[in-house]
């Protein structure tokens, strides 16, 4: 009765519509009584930079891999945020649809697939931001660039896997929507984000690593930052965990979906 | 995306339910929490801790052994009380939820009418949400796109199409929902009481669609509260009570059996035990031919009988009757106000009630019988929360939805002449004439 990943998968364009729709809701829905729309996409993450370059590069002067700290930090923050967003929206995506959810079918899985493409809609429009940086700093894009392609295939299987499974536990028990909040923010300080991995003492590095988003992470500032091909071992070991992440969350989601409709 | 489950083949029924049953697990607050689960568990690891002293999950089952079919082209009413498995059914057929045992087939493309406007989204506009709850209901955009003229019209908020839904009326909302339902062209319709809400000449378009569909071969499940509905537009009705099935046929013949049977048993009870010396033993309407009906038109008398018992003779008691609508006291009269002395009872007995002009609206009522000794001590206490229904004549089909059966409001229908006069220019008076 389970089907299996790869025929669901094939499945998707016959519901592309129905995401693509969910996706436009999200969107739409959120930006429309917003005097600046759209442009909210951008002040976020904007501010944030702001506040963490005087923070971390002014005053607590951390060391940015030799090239400016905002580069440095946008780098590693914009693929963190598309991380974080799509996890809060997954943790949401059933929940708030309980109306529908309990009273007609449609599959599932469009909701948390939704989730995931408006998270990426925001991280096309600040990835402009990042471009926009680039070319103030004159920086210009080398051959190792190209293993970003990889690096953020992975980083989005291993982020599927984890929505797959928030959404119907939070259905389940709501301890998780209170909880993931705080384990994002728990998350992204186990991360290099604000600061460069280098800083991490060589004793726990090891341990450091086995934290899939530091590993995705420190790759995209190896290929983009410092024109190195990233740690392929470590990446290997990610893209492992992320594949196990999207199989495992999908069997958890299936098995958990029928559920939904009685819990919610 | 596909609404689909199983395959079309002629022969085989819409809908088949064999032995369906389905089980919540009734948690009791507490273990909806992640911690208890924990606890639980780690309870049940440790040999010297007490045994599950949490687990107050409780099993209630909401269909038991429910089969039926249902062939192409039938339209069903699937009535019953609160809590009796009509919304689970309608779950299970939509596929929003699974049974626990049994099997379920669904042969066709399903139209799930349920709470309409259930996908809309406040902040987006009428068009925006026609598209999106279009594309959850299954279909295409470029089908949408053709029919989204033909959706509005019938919804007629063509004016406010480009409004966010959040300002729209109740009504206009639930327009909307309906016409992009049945335009979704199911082969199987589900409907959840939808008439229920919308005004008057929109629950009216609604039905007309419904026979539309009907009379064009689509197969109707109507899920309803108002046998009403159902006798006027399913000609075969299914009865569930506590989630089993205990009636299925004509709706004439369920309508009866649920008002006889909707949570309505009688209840018979003694006051001052044996030594009362007098029982109600029987309540019974009657029609005009002098047999028990549980069913009366609108403005026509009401003739009741009371059986009673009276084991030893009693003297001066007094016969109270009261009708009433769900907790609402309708209706109330007494032996003793109305100066009528029963003197001395004996042995069995009838005392008929007759009220020749109390003109109740279409609704169902119940009836309680109290017999009250002299000094208005009750000695017995008979109670029938759902008696009878009234139904509305013919001349007077306006009434509520237009249908026979359809519950209205108010309680009692008041015969009034209207008349139109020409208000006198000098100062206003207000005339009115009522009988």
């Amino acid at each position: 009765m389970q089907a299996g990943l790869l025929t669901e998968l094939s499945k998707l364009p016959e519901y592309r519509e129905l995401i693509v729709n969910f996706t436009l809701r999200e969107i739409k829905a959120k930006y429309k009584q917003a005097f600046l729309g759209v442009t909210w996409a951008l002040i976020q993450p904007l501010v944030l930079m702001g506040m963490l370059t005087v923070v971390f590069s002014y005053f607590a002067k951390v060391p940015s891999d030799g090239v400016p700290y905002p580069l440095f930090l946008f780098a590693a923050l914009l693929p963190w945020q598309y991380f974080a967003s799509a996890l809060n929206r997954a943790t949401g995506s059933l929940v708030n649809q309980a109306a529908l959810i309990t009273k007609i079918y449609f599959p599932r899985e469009s909701l948390v697939l939704a989730s995931l493409v408006a998270a990426l809609v925001d991280f096309a429009i600040i990835g402009i931001v990042y471009v926009a940086l680039l070319v103030y700093y004159q920086f210009a894009p080398t051959l190792t660039w190209l293993w970003v392609i990889p690096i953020f295939l992975i980083q989005t299987v291993f982020t599927l896997g984890l929505m797959l499974y928030l959404a119907p536990l939070n259905a389940m028990y709501r301890d998780v929507g209170q909880a993931i909040p705080l384990a994002i923010q728990v998350w992204m300080y186990a991360t290099p984000i604000m600061y460069p991995a280098s800083l991490v003492p060589a004793a726990i590095r090891p341990f450091y690593f086995l934290n899939p988003m530091a590993v995705i992470i420190e790759s995209y500032r190896s290929a983009m930052l410092r024109n190195e091909t990233p740690n392929l071992a470590f990446l290997a070991g990610a893209a492992a965990l992320a594949l196990l992440a999207l199989f495992s969350g999908y069997h958890v989601f299936k098995r958990l979906e029928t559920r939904i409709a009685d819990v919610a | 995306m596909r609404l689909e489950r199983g395959f079309s083949l002629m022969s085989s029924p819409a809908i088949e339910f064999e032995g369906v049953c389905k089980r919540y697990l009734i948690r009791h607050q507490k273990a909806r929490y992640l911690k208890d689960r924990l606890t639980n568990a780690i309870r049940r690891t440790n040999p010297f801790g007490p045994r599950q002293a949490n687990d107050t999950v409780e099993d209630f089952w909401a269909l038991k052994d429910v089969s039926y079919r249902i062939q192409p082209g039938e339209s069903v009413g699937i009535i019953g009380p609160n809590g009796s498995g009509k919304s689970t059914t309608l779950k299970i057929l939509a596929g929003v939820t699974k049974q626990t045992s049994g099997r379920v087939a669904v042969n066709g493309k399903l139209g799930a009418l349920i709470e309409v406007g259930a996908g809309f989204h406040p902040e987006l506009s009428g068009r925006e949400n026609v598209f999106l709850n279009g594309s959850i209901l299954g279909m295409k955009k470029a089908d949408i796109a053709k029919k989204f003229d033909s959706i509005v019209a019938f919804a007629e908020v063509e004016q406010f199409i480009d409004t966010p839904v959040k300002h729209y009326s109740s009504g206009m909302y639930v327009r909307l929902g309906f016409a992009i339902a049945v335009h979704n062209d199911p082969e199987i319709l589900l409907i959840d009481e939808v008439l229920a809400v919308g005004d008057l000449s929109f629950q009216r378009k609604c039905f007309d669609k419904m026979k539309e569909l009907k009379s064009s071969g689509r197969t109707i499940v109507l899920i309803s509260h108002s046998m009403g509905q159902i006798e006027s537009l399913c000609e075969r009705a299914i009865m569930l009570r506590r989630g089993q099935l205990i009636a299925d046929g004509r709706p004439r013949e369920v309508a009866q059996k649920y008002v006889e049977l909707a949570d309505g048993r009688s209840e018979l009870s003694e006051h001052g035990g044996a030594d009362s010396g007098i029982s109600i033993t029987a309540v019974r309407l009657l029609d005009e031919a002098g047999n028990q009906t549980t069913r009366a038109e609108l403005g026509k008398p009401l003739t009741f009988d009371i059986e009673f018992d009276a084991r030893r003779p009693v003297s001066d008691v007094l016969f109270g009757f009261h009708l009433d609508r769900g907790q609402v006291r309708v209706y109330d009269s007494d032996t003793r106000s109305l100066g009528m002395n029963l003197g001395t009872l004996t042995g069995r007995g009838i005392l008929r009630c007759e009220i020749p002009n109390l003109s109740l609206m279409p609704n169902s009522y119940g009836v309680q019988v109290v017999i009250y000794s002299a000094d208005e001590r009750p000695l017995s206490h008979a109670k029938y929360p759902h008696m009878f229904s009234i139904f509305a004549p013919r001349d007077l089909r306006r009434l509520g939805c237009g249908l026979d059966d359809e519950p209205v409001r108010g309680f009692v229908f008041g015969h009034a002449n209207w008349r139109k006069l020409v208000a006198p220019s000098s100062k206003p008076e207000f005339t009115r004439e009522i009988n």
